[in-house]
């Protein structure tokens, strides 16, 4: 583990670690830290592939908030929060976790391993996926931390225009994205009292439409977002995904946001939320139970010239990380 | 034994949603005809658009996986409640790309005004994949011979293409498409409808538009009305005592923010969502005969948006005739 912060660099040069962190393994993890992590796995995606690079993607474009947070504050205007990189270390950067491309089984044991130890050393982990598909471990081990050290369960939340219930692909089988929450629900980690969607627009396949419905699933819709304005739409997700839970997974998958804004995703998407709706998700979310974060879906090889999706993924997590790692003393 | 099974999106042979191909004699009545043209020898723009016939194509094919995978086959829409069920046999046919002769611009018009013709006079309604909108012309030209005379047109995109003469295109470029239709075929000046309209077009064209009656309904005014507001009033224009009506769609009525793939980069026109929404609410009417969706050229998009948003706006369109099950 490195022993220090990283002096200032300029955007480029250096170790791409996140913001600039310090590198370190599970071992160094402490209470209240934050853990980021990279998953990169696409192997899942139907649409185009990619993912896989969007954690490198996200810890070189962090560089150009690690630069001026490592030398000044920096107070976000709409918010007014004050940002400063702590003089104690808050954020650790693990690196990627292990993943056996061609041995999905192997890698959801692996991923669900690795999540157990990280939430179990009480820290806060930071996901930078991969394809949606690697939530489910994750998600599993976090919830057998948390349990482990509360005796309470965790909700999940899922910005997704998908709602990712289905069951078997006739291509895939059963590893594929399409499954995850699915996967998560028939595991046991959460109840499906606890699960909320957020964004969920356009066509889905109909049994997945169908099994919410029936099973009375919390879907917050596009059109309900409109409606109702996100910040509700939020707080209302988080008080079914909350209740009685000791903490709150939340995955946010690009798609949910329209492809005007973030372009890099498997598939093309013509409507969704706005990227300030979701930054104002952020603001709600650190205010609650949210306890781990992990942004899927990034698919940086779609605009090799652009940086505009990892640089959105890196300013989620830092209003995120706003009141807590990154808040001014 | 080897069995022909559901392939991935990304492979197998790139038919307009996995529609078996056709030929125009084989066509039944009430079958939705998908017609290529690779032409791009008209646009005074970027080039690229011949690509777009293979492009939409490819893109179509990704966007229904999903639908002959679903165990229920179909999909829904969560805002909507639309379903799409795959098409029935013989509802949707592909019949490839139309002859064209790339240095020979009025065999490529006969040859494109011919086979409009002859789809629909199979009872079948022609879906053309531009191709710059020059082809819009020939094309417009076939489907309304075809249906008896009169045809109505709405046309879905940033400009007018009203051009007379341009010093350096001449009479015959896709700037022109329009005035040469209404010069040369049954559809008159009051049943034609522009959508989407806005930024700058010149003022001749502004001045012809108004002077001859047409109905100019810009990009500002889809908003303020909605989709369905807006649909109902270009169809009574259109359709007032016309045959049928033509569907026009120029990619370029999407802001170039979201769809950048067309020979044209322009801002402020409408977002994809609002161009879904036109397509789905016009797609209810019956009056309509024929669908184009031109000036799409992939390599001009490596987000590869472009093609894809072409692709389900046709779907949205063509819905209750093929996707309804």
């Amino acid at each position: 583990m490195t022993a220090e912060l990283r002096p200032p660099y300029p955007d480029t040069p250096g170790i791409l670690t996140f913001l600039g962190a310090p590198e370190g393994d599970v071992e160094h993890l402490q209470e209240g830290m934050v853990a980021v992590a990279g998953v990169s796995y696409d192997l899942s995606t139907t649409g185009r592939i990619g993912a896989r690079f969007a954690p490198r993607a996200y810890r070189e474009t962090s560089q150009y908030y690690a630069s001026a947070l490592a030398q000044d504050e920096m107070v976000e205007i709409i918010t007014g929060d004050r940002m400063r990189r702590a003089n104690r270390i808050r954020i650790l950067d693990l690196g990627d976790l292990t993943v056996y491309p061609l041995d999905w089984p192997r890698t959801e044991a692996a991923l669900r391993e690795a999540m157990a130890r990280i939430a179990g050393r009480g820290a806060l982990p930071v996901i930078l996926g991969g394809d949606q598909l690697v939530s489910a471990p994750l998600v599993q081990g976090f919830a057998a931390a948390v349990r482990e050290r509360t005796g309470r369960g965790i909700g999940y939340v899922q910005f997704s225009s998908q709602l990712d219930l289905g069951e078997v692909d006739p291509v895939w089988g059963n590893v594929w994205r399409g499954t995850t929450a699915r996967r998560i629900l028939d595991s046991g980690a959460v109840d499906a009292r606890n699960m909320a969607w957020i964004g969920t627009n356009g066509y889905l396949r109909l049994e997945d439409w169908e099994f919410a419905q029936k099973n009375d699933l919390a879907v917050f819709t596009l059109d309900a977002v409109r409606h109702h304005g996100i910040v509700e739409v939020v707080e209302r997700a988080v008080e079914t995904a909350g209740a009685g839970c000791a903490a709150i997974w939340v995955t946010v998958d690009v798609d949910v946001v329209d492809g005007g804004y973030v372009a890099m995703q498997s598939v093309p998407r013509f409507d969704g939320l706005t990227n300030t709706e979701l930054l104002h998700a952020m603001d709600v979310l650190r205010r609650t139970k949210a306890g781990a974060l992990a942004l899927v879906g990034l698919t940086p090889t779609v605009s090799m010239v652009s940086v505009a999706g990892q640089r959105f993924g890196v300013w989620l997590v830092i209003r995120f990380l706003a009141s807590s790692a990154l808040a001014s003393p | 034994m080897y069995t022909r099974d559901l392939l991935p999106s990304f492979a197998g042979v790139n038919t307009f949603a996995r529609a078996p191909v056709g030929t125009i004699e084989s066509l039944a009545p009430g079958a939705v005809a998908i017609a290529g043209i690779a032409h791009d020898g008209t646009s005074s723009s970027r080039q690229g658009v011949r690509q777009g016939p293979r492009g939409i194509r490819e893109a179509s094919v990704d966007f229904v996986y999903d639908l002959y995978a679903s165990s229920r086959k179909a999909l829904v829409h969560v805002g909507t409640g639309r379903i799409l069920r795959p098409p029935g046999d013989p509802q949707l046919i592909d019949l490839g790309d139309l002859p064209i002769a790339p240095m020979d611009l009025a065999r490529t018009r006969e040859g494109c005004q011919r086979a409009a013709a002859a789809i629909v006079r199979q009872g079948a309604f022609p879906v053309m994949l531009g191709g710059d909108h020059y082809v819009t012309y020939p094309f417009a030209r076939g489907v309304g011979e075809a249906v008896g005379g009169h045809l109505g047109l709405i046309q879905l995109s940033t400009q007018l293409d009203l051009a007379d003469r341009d010093s350096v295109w001449g009479r015959d470029w896709h700037g022109a498409t329009i005035r040469r239709l209404i010069e040369s075929s049954g559809v008159e000046p009051r049943n034609v409808v522009f959508l989407g309209t806005h930024g700058y077009v010149t003022y001749p064209e502004w001045e012809f538009a108004q002077s001859r009656g047409m109905t100019m309904i810009t990009a500002d005014a889809v908003r303020a009305a909605g989709a369905r507001a807006t649909v109902q009033r270009a169809l009574a224009v259109a359709n007032a005592g016309c045959d049928g009506v033509y569907v026009s769609l120029d990619v370029d009525v999407v802001d170039s923010g979201y769809a950048s793939g067309t020979g044209d980069v322009l801002v402020g026109g409408l977002t994809p969502a609002e161009v879904l929404a036109l397509m789905r609410e016009l797609s209810t009417s019956r009056s309509i005969v024929a669908l184009d969706a031109v000036e799409v050229a992939p390599g001009l998009d490596q987000r590869g948006r472009s093609e894809r948003l072409a692709a389900e706006a046709i779907i949205e369109l063509v819905a209750p005739r093929v996707f309804a099950g």
